[in-house]
C-alpha cells in the first residue's frame, strides 16, 4: 500500500513533466481546428488587399469606462534599455515604451507616407524645402509650449560632432548646412530657418521622394528647454531621458523601475482629449508564459504576442485577438555574386551556379510555401508575391503572380533549359554536365527552424535539384550574416528576412551602390526602374506624392524583380494581438484615428478564463 | 599560513593576465560586431561604418586590446556597453546588486532545507523519513530547472496570484524603505524557492553519505563505547567531519552567489547576471562580455582560495603551506 501511493506520487510528477513537455512538442504541429469554424471567422473580418485576414484589425466596443489601470505586457527577453529620447534610442522596445508619451506628430497615409497632425507638413519641390507648422496648444508635460526650437534642436543634436547615435545619415547629411555644422565650421545649420514660433524650414541640397517619408525629418521634437544644458555625450545616460522624461504625448511618465517596468500617468497639459484610464503599466515579460498571463489577467494588452504558443491562447474566452499584415518578407536568396568594396558597388558574376534565371525559376516554382505556412506557422504567414510588403497598400501590387508552387512547371523549366540528371544519381546536372549542388545556408533559432530548412531542401530535391545544408547544420544569427555580407563562396542559396521601414524604396536593399544588396544582383533595367521610383517625378503638381506614378514605377519594378528572381519572397507575417475582454478600444491599422488617450476599461477587474 | 595566503593573491595577477588575452582574442574571434544587429533597410550603410571607427573596431586587434587595457589600468574604465549606452561598471553594478540578493536568499534557503534532511536521512538511514528524502532527491534532481520554474511560476503566480510574476521590485518605491525591502523579497521568493530546491540536491546526498559513512567509524564507536550519549555523538563528532566536502565547495559557493542563472532569470525575468551574460554574447557587447569573464574569473581564483582557507579551519589535519 505504501510503496502504491509513492508509485502514485511518482507518477503524477512524471505526468506533469510530459505535459510540460507535450505543450511544447505540440507547437511545432498544425493547429486542428474546425474547418467550419474557420469559414465563419473568416468571412467578418477585413482584407489587406487579397490577404484574409484570420481577426480583425480594430476592436471597439461601446460602454462606460471605468479609469483604472490599463497593464501592457512588453515581450522583450532582455531589460529594457530605456533611452526615453528620440533621437537616442535604438531599440524597439524602447520605441514601444515611448508611444504614449508621443503626441502622434505626424501620421501615416496609405503607404506610410507623412501627413499632417499636431505638426503639419508642406513640401516644395521647386525651392527644395519642407515647411514644418507645430499645432499651437502643443504643450510638453511641464507647461512649456512646444516650438520650432525643440525641432531645430533635434536637428543640432544628430548633426552634432560628438554625436554617437544612429541618425546622422546620408538623409539628414542632404539638408543645407548640416555638414558644415557637422564639421565645426559653422555655429548654425544654414538650411533650418525658424519662421515664427512654431514654424520652421527646411532646405535640402537635393530633394528626392524619400523626403515624403521622413527622410532628413524629425519625427517628433524634443524638450530644448529640458535637455539643453546636459552635454551631448552624457545625454544618453542623463537621468532626463532615462527616469524622468517629458511628454508631449497623452501620457507621461511617473515611475520606472529600470529594465524593467514603466508607469504613466495623464498628462495635465496634453492638449488632445482626456484620457480614459488613470494610469498605464508597461511590464517587460517573459514570451514562454504569456498565454498564463492572459488567461489570469495580467495583462489587458499584448502587442507582437508570440505564435510559438499560440494553440495555448486562441481559445481562451477572456481575449480577444487582433491581426494585422507587418512591415516584413521573407526570401530565399541567390549569391549571385561579389561586393566591390573598392568601387563601393555589387559585381555580379555571370558565372555564379544559380546565374540562369530558369534555374532560379524552378527553385521559385519548387517551394510549397504554403503547406509551410499551414504546418509551422498556424497559416499566420501568407505566401508573398513581391518584395513590397503589403502595408504599402496601393504600391504592393496585390494581383501580380507570385511563384505558386508547381513542381511539374520546375521540373519542366529545369528540362528545357538543360539541367538534366545525366549520371543517373537521382540528381540533375548542370547544361554543361558538371555536378551542381547546391549550398543552402538557414539560420538557427527557435523549435522550427531546422525543419523549416529540411522542409525547404526535401522540396529542392523532389524536382532533382541536390540542395544541401551548408556544412550540414544551422549557423547563429550573427554568423549568418557576416557569412552573407562577406559573400562566402560556398553559399549559393540562403533563407533571411527584411523587416522594411516606413519609405517602400528598395535602393537600399536592391540598388546597385547598396551594400545590403546581398545578392549582389545588378542589372541596367534595374537601375532603371530604381531611378524612376527615386525619381523627382514622384511629387505631383502640388508639391506632395503622384500617386499614380509611384503606383506604375513600383509596379514595374516588382514584375521586374519577379521575372528575374532576384530573390524568391516567401512570406508575409501576420502579426498578432491579444486585449483583455474589458478593454474597450484597441486599433492595429497604422492609418488610424486612434491614439493611448482613446482607450479605456469596461470594468475595474480583468476578465479572467474559466 | 598568510604567506601563502599572499602568494596564492600575487599569482592570480599573471593568471587574470593570460585571461585576459584569450577572452579578449575569443570575443573578437566571433562573427559579428556589436553594429551587425543595427542593419536594417532604412539603414545607412555609412552609420554602421561610422560607428565601427568611432568604436575603436578598425584598429588591429593588438592596438585594441592595448587600448582596452590600459584604460582598466590607468582609469578603472571598463568601457560602456554598446547595447545599453551606459558604462559597463554601472551596468554591472546594477545587475550584481540584483544577482547577490537572490544567491543569498538561495543560499540561505537551501542550506535550510539540505542540512536538516541530510542529517535526518543519514542518522535515521533506512527509515519512512530517509525514504521520503531519497525520493524528494531524485525528483528533483529529475526535474530540468526551466520545468520546475515555468510549473511554480504558473500555480504560485499566475493561478494563485501569490507572487508578482515579472521584476525584481514594484514600482513607484524608494529604495531604503521598508516596503521596497519587502517588495523585493516578494518579487525574489519563487525564484529563490526555485533554485533552492534544486541546489539541496548535491547537499542532502553528500551529507546523508558521509553521516551513513562516519557511524560505522572507529572513533564513533569509541565515542558511544564511552557512554557518549548519541545526541551529542552526532553533534560533536559526525556532523562536523560530514560538512567536510561541503566545507570544501563552501568557497565557490560564495563567489557563485554573483554568476547568476540565465534560465531562472528568464523564466521570472528577473533582470541578473546571467542573462546579462548570455544576452552580451549573443549581441556581441565585447565591453560587457569582458568584463564579466575577468569578474567571473576572478571569483573563482577567490572562490579556491576561500574554500582551501574554509578546509583548515573546518579540518586541522589540512593546513595550506
Amino acid at each position: 500500500m505504501r510503496k502504491s501511493w509513492k508509485i502514485i506520487a511518482l507518477v503524477l510528477v512524471l505526468s506533469l513533466l510530459f505535459a510540460a513537455c507535450g505543450k511544447n512538442a505540440e507547437e511545432a504541429t498544425a493547429p486542428k481546428g474546425n474547418e467550419e469554424e474557420k469559414q465563419e471567422q473568416k468571412q467578418s473580418y477585413g482584407k489587406v488587399g487579397n490577404i484574409e485576414l484570420p481577426y480583425p484589425t480594430v476592436v471597439k466596443k461601446d460602454g462606460e469606462t471605468v479609469g483604472g489601470t490599463l497593464n501592457v505586457a512588453l515581450i522583450a527577453s532582455s531589460p529594457f534599455e530605456g533611452i526615453f529620447n528620440t533621437f537616442l534610442y535604438e531599440n524597439s522596445d524602447d520605441s514601444s515604451l515611448m508611444q504614449p508619451m508621443l503626441c502622434g506628430f505626424f501620421k501615416s497615409g496609405p503607404n506610410l507616407e507623412m501627413k499632417d497632425s499636431n505638426c503639419s507638413i508642406n513640401f516644395d519641390k521647386d525651392r527644395k524645402t519642407v515647411t514644418l507648422k507645430i499645432n499651437p496648444n502643443l504643450s510638453w508635460s511641464d507647461g512649456v509650449p512646444v516650438t520650432a526650437d525643440d525641432l531645430i534642436f533635434v536637428y543640432e543634436c544628430i548633426g552634432h560632432k560628438d554625436y554617437t547615435g544612429v541618425r546622422y545619415d546620408r538623409n539628414y547629411m542632404n539638408v543645407v548646412g548640416m555638414e558644415e555644422y557637422h564639421a565645426g565650421k559653422a555655429d548654425t545649420i544654414s538650411g533650418i530657418k525658424k519662421i515664427d514660433d512654431k514654424t520652421l524650414e527646411v532646405t535640402f541640397k537635393e530633394f528626392y521622394p524619400g523626403i515624403l517619408w521622413g527622410a532628413g525629418i524629425p519625427y517628433n521634437p524634443e524638450p530644448k528647454h529640458y535637455l539643453k544644458d546636459i552635454p551631448l555625450k552624457e545625454m544618453v545616460s542623463h537621468e532626463r531621458v532615462r527616469l524622468k522624461p517629458l511628454s508631449c504625448g497623452p501620457f507621461m511618465v511617473s515611475n520606472i523601475v529600470a529594465g524593467e517596468s514603466v508607469e504613466y500617468v495623464p498628462n495635465p497639459h496634453w492638449c488632445g482629449e482626456k484620457p480614459q484610464v488613470d494610469k498605464i503599466v508597461i511590464k517587460r515579460t517573459n514570451p514562454d508564459t504569456i498565454a498564463e498571463a492572459l488567461a489570469s489577467g495580467v495583462f489587458d494588452v499584448v502587442d507582437g504576442i508570440s505564435i510559438s504558443s499560440y494553440d495555448r491562447y486562441k481559445d481562451l474566452k477572456n481575449i480577444t485577438l487582433l491581426s494585422n499584415v507587418s512591415r516584413t518578407y521573407w526570401y530565399i536568396g541567390f549569391k549571385l555574386g561579389k561586393w566591390d568594396a573598392e568601387k563601393g558597388q555589387v559585381a555580379p558574376n555571370p558565372n555564379a551556379k544559380l546565374a540562369d534565371v530558369k534555374l532560379r525559376q524552378a527553385i521559385a516554382y519548387a517551394m510549397n510555401n504554403k503547406e509551410v505556412a499551414e504546418r509551422f506557422y498556424h497559416n499566420l504567414r501568407i505566401p508573398a508575391n513581391a518584395l513590397i510588403d503589403p502595408m504599402h497598400t496601393t504600391f504592393w501590387n496585390e494581383k501580380q503572380e507570385g511563384y505558386d508552387y508547381n513542381p511539374e512547371k520546375a521540373k519542366q523549366i529545369l528540362d528545357e533549359a538543360g539541367y538534366v540528371d545525366v549520371d543517373g544519381d537521382g540528381f540533375r546536372e548542370d547544361p554543361k554536365g558538371n555536378k551542381l549542388k547546391i549550398n543552402f545556408l538557414s539560420m538557427a533559432g527557435g523549435e522550427i527552424a531546422e525543419p523549416l530548412a529540411q522542409f525547404y531542401i526535401q522540396c529542392w530535391r523532389d524536382v532533382g535539384l541536390d540542395v544541401v545544408l551548408q556544412n550540414g547544420r544551422l549557423v547563429e544569427a550573427n554568423a549568418f550574416y557576416d557569412m552573407i555580407a562577406q559573400d562566402n563562396p560556398e553559399i549559393d542559396l540562403y533563407m533571411a528576412g527584411w523587416s522594411t521601414g516606413s519609405n517602400p524604396d528598395p535602393q537600399g536593399l536592391y540598388g546597385r551602390y547598396a551594400q545590403f544588396n546581398y545578392t549582389r544582383f545588378a542589372s541596367e533595367e534595374n537601375d532603371r526602374l530604381l531611378a524612376a521610383i527615386a525619381s523627382e517625378k514622384a511629387f505631383g503638381e502640388d508639391g506632395y506624392l503622384d500617386e499614380e506614378y509611384l503606383i506604375k514605377a513600383y509596379h514595374d519594378w516588382q514584375a521586374y524583380v519577379r521575372d528575374q528572381v532576384v530573390v524568391a519572397p516567401t512570406f508575409y507575417t501576420i502579426s498578432l494581438s491579444a486585449i483583455n475582454n474589458r478593454v474597450n478600444y484597441w486599433d492595429l491599422n497604422v492609418v488610424s484615428d486612434w491614439w493611448w488617450e482613446k482607450v479605456g476599461l469596461l470594468s475595474d477587474t480583468p476578465e479572467i478564463a474559466k | 599560513m598568510w604567506k601563502t595566503i599572499l602568494r596564492r593573491v600575487l599569482l592570480m595577477i599573471p593568471q587574470l593576465f593570460i585571461l585576459s588575452i584569450i577572452v579578449f582574442a575569443l570575443g573578437k574571434a566571433m562573427p559579428g560586431d556589436p553594429f551587425t544587429g543595427l542593419i536594417t533597410p532604412d539603414m545607412d550603410p555609412a552609420v554602421i561604418e561610422r560607428l565601427r571607427e568611432e568604436a575603436g573596431l578598425n584598429d588591429p586587434i593588438p592596438v585594441q586590446y592595448k587600448n582596452w587595457i590600459v584604460r582598466i589600468l590607468r582609469d578603472g574604465d571598463f568601457g560602456r556597453s554598446y547595447t545599453y549606452k551606459m558604462p559597463v561598471t554601472k551596468l554591472i553594478g546594477k545587475r550584481a546588486a540584483n544577482t547577490l540578493w537572490l544567491s543569498l536568499l538561495t543560499v540561505i534557503l537551501t542550506y535550510l532545507i539540505a542540512i536538516p534532511l541530510g542529517i535526518y536521512a543519514g542518522r535515521y538511514n533506512g527509515s519512512k523519513f530517509d525514504k521520503a528524502v531519497m525520493v524528494y532527491n531524485f525528483i528533483s534532481y529529475a526535474i530540468p530547472r526551466f520545468i520546475l520554474g515555468l510549473l511554480l511560476l504558473l500555480f504560485f503566480g499566475y493561478r494563485l496570484k501569490w507572487v508578482p510574476t515579472t521584476g525584481s521590485v514594484d514600482l513607484g518605491l524608494e529604495p531604503g524603505t521598508l516596503d521596497y525591502f519587502l517588495s523585493r523579497l516578494h518579487h525574489m521568493i519563487l525564484p529563490a524557492i526555485t533554485s533552492a530546491i534544486l541546489g539541496t540536491i548535491g547537499i542532502v546526498q553528500y551529507l546523508r553519505n558521509e553521516i551513513i559513512d562516519a557511524k560505522t567509524q572507529d572513533y564513533v564507536k569509541t565515542a558511544r563505547s564511552k557512554g557518549v550519549p548519541t545526541n551529542k555523538v552526532y553533534t560533536h563528532h559526525i556532523f562536523r567531519n560530514s560538512l567536510l566536502p561541503i566545507a570544501a565547495f563552501f568557497g565557490f559557493t560564495i563567489t557563485g552567489l554573483l554568476g547568476g542563472s540565465v534560465f531562472i532569470e528568464t523564466i521570472f525575468t528577473y533582470p541578473g547576471m546571467g542573462e546579462l551574460f548570455v544576452s552580451a554574447i549573443s549581441s556581441r557587447d565585447y565591453s560587457v562580455i569582458n568584463s564579466l569573464v575577468l569578474l567571473f574569473g576572478f571569483l573563482t581564483l577567490l572562490g579556491s582560495l576561500l574554500s582551501d582557507i574554509i578546509m583548515t579551519i573546518v579540518d586541522p589535519r589540512i593546513r595550506i603551506e
